[in-house]
């Protein structure tokens, strides 16, 4: 599995489980769940952001949630389908 | 040389829809494997895609030399001096055929080898690509080298499929078992018109299961 590969399975993890979370998670929670290191993290996050895979809300009290755009929802399922495809011809 | 003169003259209108149908399907898994690797950058999907791309061109060049000559035929006018360049037009688009298709199957079997270098890529296409320039029967050498190759791939599909027993990896197996034996039966089409339609229809049913793989996927 190449090293972009991982990247993109990380990224799928990190959409997916803001989906799980009602389309609303806080960057710790998605820390934790996609095992990931705080600097990261905070890669990740740019990078979905600069892809349009999700957008940052801030409340009053500067606290950050993320939720998915209409393209993180379409990563997440082309996704599926571009997984299914590798696994059927053993392409990972 | 000629691969349409093999061809039962009822099939000859078939022969341009198989070949259509098989260049559009074949088209597709391409055109969604180079997508997979943009977004993934998972080089077997690139070279998949390529290997299914090549295929694609096979079909598209022999479907145009096809009906090329195919209305030359019906023309009426074909007379015997214009029977050589209807020769020729059809020499060239088999023998690019024969090209296009022997390097598609060169790249899928890189795929299913897993190679770490592009090095074997380039003999194995070198190779094949040679012995069927240099063979005194172009057609009987690229029918042999597909089938071996052919060989080759299934049987790693099957292994893949017993390793990982979804219907998915089953539509798989059983599509390149059909291409194999599709290709295989051409071999001993030659002079046998009614064994090269079998031919044909055995690899429809590959490429059903490759769309019915791909219909599967989608949902």
């Amino acid at each position: 599995m190449s090293e972009k590969r991982d990247r993109i399975t990380i990224m799928n993890d990190m959409l997916e489980f803001i989906r799980s979370k009602g389309d609303k998670a806080k960057p710790t929670q998605v820390m934790y769940r996609a095992n990931l290191s705080h600097a990261m993290l905070k890669e990740y996050l740019t990078e979905l952001l600069e892809k349009q895979l999700i957008t940052e809300q801030k409340s009053k009290d500067e606290k950050r949630t993320y939720s998915l755009t209409t393209k993180g929802f379409e990563f997440l399922k082309d996704y599926q389908q571009m997984r299914g495809f590798l696994e059927s011809y053993d392409l990972t | 040389m000629s691969t349409i003169f093999l061809s039962p003259e009822w099939f000859f209108k078939y022969n341009i829809l198989f070949e259509i149908f098989f260049l559009i399907i074949s088209l597709i898994i391409a055109t969604f494997a180079l997508k997979v690797y943009r977004t993934t950058g998972q080089k077997l999907a690139k070279y998949f895609g390529y290997g299914f791309l090549l295929i694609s061109i096979a079909f598209l060049t022999q479907s145009v030399s096809t009906f090329f000559v195919l209305t030359k035929i019906n023309t009426q006018l074909c007379a015997a001096m214009q029977a050589s360049s209807v020769a020729s037009i059809d020499a060239a688009g088999t023998y690019l055929y024969m090209g296009f298709m022997i390097a598609g199957i060169v790249t899928i079997l890189f795929v299913s080898l897993k190679s770490n270098t592009t090095r074997t890529l380039w003999l194995l296409l070198a190779a094949s690509l040679i012995a069927i320039a240099l063979s005194r029967n172009p057609i009987y050498t690229f029918y042999l080298l597909a089938s071996i190759y052919l060989a080759f791939i299934t049987g790693h599909f099957i292994a893949y499929y017993l390793k990982n027993k979804k219907i998915k990896t089953l539509l798989v197996a059983l599509a390149f078992l059909f291409l194999w034996f599709g290709t295989f039966h051409f071999l001993i089409s030659v002079n046998r018109e009614i064994f090269y339609v079998i031919g044909y229809v055995l690899e429809l049913i590959a490429y059903l299961l490759i769309l019915s793989n791909w219909i599967i996927l989608r949902k």
